[in-house]
């Protein structure tokens, strides 16, 4: 008994799969630079933290310039 | 306003400029008065270090209330308009995609049988798809849902119109899931309408969704205001009760200060295909959740990343036929808001993104301060206890020889002032909310204006009680978060939500003994701040009662919402389909899946 509602559940489920099928036309979702901070950000907090204007060597420029 | 719908971009710039300064400048003068007015206050017995961390905290806070304030009173200066847009032949394809995970197939396939009926009785030709996007990892639930899907396209005659599919692995879970749509089958469709798997939309809603975006080539998402509908429980009516009286106004409030940069709520809202899937790829962060990892809140980040792209992000605010569902006690929303928290706590990472417009950082902002505000009251209350406990002795004769004793000014009034100015940003934009729908009439559809103000009455209270307890479990949040744990991703509970005295102590004992513990210690420590403390002491101590007995069914006859008043026609449809599919068991004989493809019959 329980095998024969099994089999009738994995039935359900591939026919549900045939009929439910979406529609295949795929489309590209590029991964988004997030996590990189901002060069100007990065530039006005290095220049604010280091009070001059050779901020633009520090790593967090290099960062936003990735 | 341009033919296409819209906003006039010069005249919109100047008017959310606008919009936005002044609510930064009340928020501004507000902390300044209250760190000013607690600075004299502390002043009288001798200015020291925890009058000044104190005035700070208070600074803090007050700018955060009067930010909330100060948009709601904002929202009561305009109205929504609806923007005009030709009533046409749609011609772009759309899909409306239904998330689901371990939910109940028969309410929420009803869901999609309802809105589907919803659309037909609107006579368009457009075409307008649904796929019903599985992550469930519940194999009997997954197994309900397949059948049930087969009674959904028989029902429906849908099949090439309704699709289900369930992935093998729920990578990225809900941003995952809608990713793995577009990638796979966005190229068929121009528009996506995002739905939760408790959203519901009218069909004439949803045609003038599509409508408004065809008619805005630049509108790459268009976020609607969902209502919540069905609550039950006291909590959840004062839930919903908010939800629909006061949330319109501060909503409004919102899309005056956003702009072009709107919020994405998560659902019940429409993108353009081509503009999400270019802009809205979500990576996954470096290092382990909860900071790292999947971005859980990525609804925030995704209409920050299509406004980085150039498109307009819109919340049309004048749009009806939007709802959802929410929780119906404390514990299942303090688990939805640990969630939230963990999610919106991770944005700190995201704050410096490159090329965010300035908006969109503050929106990430707001987010981290929603969670981390009650904790500078907590930090307060914590402060004074200290202050009390290490503030030196007066001192009646500061100046050596002088024979007369100097004693310290009170400065009580400005202590008064201030606590009424603060409860005053609590209350005043909930009240005038109130006097606004009684003298405008939109209390009519809440049941008249009595009941309406003897309702915003009762929420207010009843938010004053549920608040020390809500404090909490956002503190308990926060701490958790900062402290590197994980909340995993728990299915929402949609059932009936009423909890025992039993379960809610079980839930909530650590708050009754910490409420105990806190006030005992400042009984000895301060005696002074008892009574001041029991509004926040007394919720705590006595919060499983609170739980279970806010999670019952309101006999009050109050809190009445437009939706129960005229019940929008497809909330009748879903329980229509509801009842029908519900009077049926789920048994099917061989005979009925016998044809290839046909679709079978569930027996009665």
């Amino acid at each position: 008994m329980q095998s024969s509602e099994g089999m009738m559940e994995r039935e359900f489920v591939e026919l549900a799969g045939r009929v439910g099928a979406l529609p295949q036309a795929p489309l590209a979702m590029p991964k988004q630079l997030l996590e990189a901070p901002s060069r100007k950000l990065a530039l006005a907090m290095a220049r604010l933290m280091l009070g001059s204007g050779r901020a633009e060597t520090t790593n967090g420029a290099q960062r936003g310039e990735r | 306003m341009q033919s296409d719908g819209r906003s006039d971009g010069a005249q919109n710039g100047a008017a959310v400029l606008t919009a936005r300064l002044s609510v930064f400048a009340l928020s501004i003068a507000a902390a300044a008065t209250g760190f000013m007015l607690f600075l004299q206050f502390g002043q009288a017995d001798g200015l020291d270090g925890w009058d000044i961390v104190r005035a700070v905290l208070i600074g803090l806070s007050t700018f955060w209330l009067a930010w909330g304030a100060a948009q709601g009173l904002l929202g009561l200066t305009t109205r929504p308009v609806a923007p005009e847009v030709p009533q046409g032949a749609i011609a772009g394809r759309t899909a409306i995609l239904v998330p689901v995970y371990n939910e109940d197939p028969v309410i929420t396939f009803a869901r999609v049988a309802a809105m589907d009926q919803s659309i037909a009785a609107t006579g368009t030709d457009a075409t307008i798809h649904f796929a019903i996007l599985s992550d469930t990892r519940n194999e009997e639930i997954a197994a309900r849902e397949a059948l049930w899907f087969l009674r959904l396209l028989r029902d429906r005659d849908a099949e090439g119109r309704i699709f289900y599919r369930r992935r093998e692995k729920n990578t990225g879970r809900k941003a995952g899931n809608i990713e793995d749509f577009f990638t796979r089958s966005g190229g068929a469709y121009d528009y996506a309408v995002i739905l939760d798997a408790d959203s519901l939309m009218e069909g004439e809603t949803i045609l003038e969704m599509i409508r408004r975006m065809e008619a805005a080539p630049d509108l790459g998402l268009l976020q609607t205001l969902p209502r919540v509908i069905r609550a039950r429980s006291r909590f959840g009516r004062a839930m919903q009760f908010s939800a629909s009286f006061f949330s319109p106004i501060f909503a409004r409030g919102l899309a005056m200060m956003q702009g072009s940069t709107g919020p994405f709520w998560g659902h019940n809202a429409i993108v353009r295909v081509r503009a999400f899937a270019a802009s809205c790829g979500l990576p996954e962060l470096k290092g382990k959740p909860p900071f790292g990892g999947h971005i859980l809140s990525h609804d925030y980040v995704e209409a920050a990343l299509l406004a980085r792209a150039g498109w307009t992000v819109r919340l049309d605010d004048d749009l009806d036929g939007s709802f959802e569902e929410g929780p119906e006690n404390i514990v299942d929303h303090a688990k939805r808001d640990r969630r939230w928290c963990q999610g919106n706590l991770q944005h700190t990472r995201l704050i410096a993104a490159p090329g965010l417009k300035f908006w969109s950082r503050w929106v990430f902002v707001q987010g981290v301060l929603a969670y981390i505000a009650p904790l500078f009251w907590l930090a307060f209350i914590l402060a004074s206890v200290m202050a009390q406990e290490f503030a030196p002795p007066p001192n009646y004769f500061p100046e050596a020889g002088w024979p007369f004793p100097v004693f310290p000014v009170s400065e009580s009034a400005k202590a008064i002032g201030l606590a009424v100015g603060i409860f005053g940003l609590l209350l005043l934009p909930k009240l005038l909310i109130a006097l606004d729908a009684m003298f405008t009439g939109r209390a009519r559809s809440f049941g008249g204006g009595l009941r309406a103000f003897v309702s915003t009455l009762v929420e207010l209270l009843l938010s004053s009680v549920i608040a020390p307890v809500l404090l909490m479990y956002q503190t308990r949040s926060v701490f958790q978060v900062v402290f590197g744990r994980d909340g995993g991703w728990p299915a929402n509970n949609r059932g009936d939500g009423r909890l025992s005295v039993g379960e809610a102590w079980v839930a909530s004992r650590w708050i009754s003994l910490n409420g105990l513990a806190g006030l005992s210690v400042v009984y000895f420590l301060a005696p002074g701040l008892v009574l001041w403390l029991l509004p926040v002491g007394l919720p705590m101590i006595l919060a499983p009662l609170v739980i279970s007995w806010s999670s019952q069914d309101s006999r009050s006859g109050l809190m009445t919402v437009p939706s129960e008043i005229a019940p929008s026609p497809v909330i009748g449809l879903h329980d229509a389909c509801v009842q029908s599919w519900l009077g049926e068991d789920e048994t099917m004989t061989e005979a009925d899946t016998g044809r290839d493809g046909a679709v079978p019959t569930v027996h009665a």
